[in-house]
Order: structure tokens, then sequence, then C-alpha cells
């Protein structure tokens, strides 16, 4: 089972009618889905780093040398995947009432006692990359940690070289952050 | 009720609740306390919708215009959320996207981003700070405690995330 590169580009773009849809989305999913979507993916980017997963509406885990790591459409590079990209990000915390009723207004509003509403810019191109709404004090959230060994090898049947340790890593970074103060 | 007038289901500013309704009206800030209540008594849970996927300023302009012409937003929201400049052409009868303006308009956004936004780094440390301070809410100290209380997971994830010492505790 498979579909035309056009067929799924169009998909993506939103412009693919609604039969064809509909006549997708009623069938197995075809065999070649995902390379076909991540060469489409591949073709939109102005930098040549292979796409091995996308993670986002602008992030890509892309290889790079030996290395595995985040990247935006833009250009702007997160680093290792396994790092929580976010702690490599811009953020800006709405925390005060003021903040939150930018967005939230009148009685939406929640309370900057309890809530925090964490908005993760792209420091290249300033896209807004996720928004996460929390209790004010809880970690950041790492979305998204993918066994991308397992995935290629297990699932697509093309193992990945350069394999990694499926291991969270996000904690290292704020580990260093506070030797830095000592 | 009995004038069979429209039930009270309306798209409007989230900043106005509910403008149509007649009669008294209970206003409850979240939870409603246990009450009786009557024949004709309406109960309205006036929600706002849910979040979308993607950056707004991102929005396609026809889709913004198509939601307005259907009296689903406003300008005020195309604008501050979207970066979306529109008008409503009175002669026409529709709205008109202004396609230079609303490419400036979201330049101009991301622009703010980059000058609003800090590195994490910077947060972590100022966030971390008022943890080791205590400076939560003593609800949320309680509610933070009570998890630790029962998930060693979730003590270790949140220690080792903020870098707290071993000993810590709200």
């Amino acid at each position: 089972m498979s579909y035309t590169k056009q067929d799924l580009k169009d998909l993506y773009e939103g412009k693919l009618p609604w039969p064809k849809i509909k006549e997708i989305m009623s069938r197995p999913k075809d065999d070649d889905r995902f390379e076909k979507y991540v060469e489409i993916l591949q073709e939109r980017m102005p930098w040549k780093e292979k796409i091995l997963l996308p993670i986002g509406e602008h992030l890509y885990i892309v290889g790079k040398g030996k290395e595995r790591i985040v990247k935006c459409d833009c250009g702007h590079e997160f680093g290792d995947y396994r790092r929580n990209w976010k702690l490599s990000a811009l953020i800006f915390a709405r925390d005060t009432r003021e903040k939150l009723e930018e967005v939230y207004p009148g009685i939406k509003c929640p309370w900057p006692e309890f809530c925090e509403v964490r908005e993760f810019y792209c420091p290249g191109c300033g896209a807004l990359l996720k928004v996460e709404s929390v209790p004010v004090g809880y970690p950041i959230i790492f979305d998204f940690l993918p066994d991308l060994d397992a995935f290629y090898s297990d699932w697509l049947g093309k193992p990945l070289p350069n394999k990694k340790e499926f291991k969270d890593m996000s904690n290292e970074v704020t580990q260093e952050w506070r030797l830095k103060q000592g | 009720v009995n004038n069979r007038l429209p039930l009270v289901h309306e798209v409007g500013h989230p900043k106005e609740f509910l403008s149509y309704p007649h009669g008294d009206i209970m206003y409850f800030d979240y939870m409603p306390p246990c009450m009786e209540v009557f024949d004709k008594d309406v109960y309205v849970v006036d929600n706002s919708s849910a979040g979308g996927l993607g950056d707004p300023i991102e929005r396609d302009p026809a889709l913004q215009k198509a939601d307005l012409d259907n009296g689903l937003t406003n300008e005020e929201i195309s604008r501050n959320m979207y970066c979306i400049a529109v008008h409503y052409d009175e002669k026409a009868k529709e709205w008109k996207v202004d396609d230079e303006e609303t490419r400036k308009l979201r330049a101009a956004k991301r622009k703010e981003r980059l000058s609003r936004g800090v590195p994490v780094e910077q947060y972590w440390q100022q966030a971390r700070q008022r943890i080791l301070d205590k400076k939560l809410d003593p609800m949320l100290r309680e509610a933070y405690q009570s998890s630790m209380k029962l998930s060693q997971g979730f003590t270790r994830d949140y220690k080792d995330f903020w870098a707290l010492p071993d000993d810590f505790a709200f």
C-alpha cells in the first residue's frame, strides 16, 4: 500500500481534497508513509542535515556528523536530542496577572500564585515552539524523548548508524548550571 | 423559557460574561456551592474554546477571515493573537485582510519575542532560588510535598531538575 508523493505533499500542505483524505483515513496505513513524509519535509528545509524524526511544527531531530541534534527549520541548533531542547530556547514566563491577561482576559485568567504559562521561542527566528501551562515551581516538561534506534531498527527495519544510549540527559544540563553558580 | 427565547449560547468576548440573560445572575468564580435549583433556573458553564496547534502568528489569514465573516472572532483577537490586520469592508459586507500590514505585524511580534524571551538558564536560576526559599503558595508547597511523599520517582525527578540538595523538603 502506497500513495504518490504528490498526494502526501498535498495532504501535508492542506490541499488534498476531502474525498481523497477520507479514502486515506479509512484505509490501513501506507507502508512507506514515513519515508515519503520525511522526504517532503527535507525538501522544504534550507539546510542539508538528514531529518531523522520531526518532533514539532518547526523542530526536527537530524543527523549531524556522528551526533543527533534538534534543529529548527530556520537553522538554529538546540544540541543533543536527549537533552530537552527547551533548555536551550528562550523562555517567556507569564507569571503575573498582567502577563496572563494578555492571553486569558477577564474571568478566564488563572491565578499567578498557582499557575504559570511558559512560552518557548526559537532564539534563531522567534517562532513560538511550545507553550506549557504548569503549577508554579514545576520542572520544565520534556515533551518527547523518542527511542530512535528502536524505531529505526524494529519498526522501519533500517538501523541507524552511531547508536546512542536511550537516556534522558536533560538533568545533566541543570547540574552544569548549578555548578556554574558554585 | 415561556417566551421561547434562544438558549444561553453565545460566542463573545471572553471579558464580557454572557451579555443577554435577564434576571438575577449568581456568579461563581470556580466551584459553585451546594444549592437548591428551581424550575426555569439556568445553569451556565462559560468555557473558552480549546487551544490550537502551532504558532498563532502562522495562521492562514484566509481561515481567520472566514471566522470573522462567520462572526466567530473579532478584530482585536485577529490583531493581538494572530497578528493579522483586518478591516470590515462596509460596501462588500465582508472582512478584508491587509497582507502588507499583516507581514509587518508578524515580523514585529517575532522581534518582540526575541527581546522579551530570556535564556532558560537565567529563568532556571531564578525559579530555583524561589523554590529554595520556599516562596511558593502554601497550597502548592503542600501539593508538592504530598507528591514527594507518594512517589520516589517524582521526588528524584523534581530534585534532579532543580538541582536541589538531597534533604530538601517543602
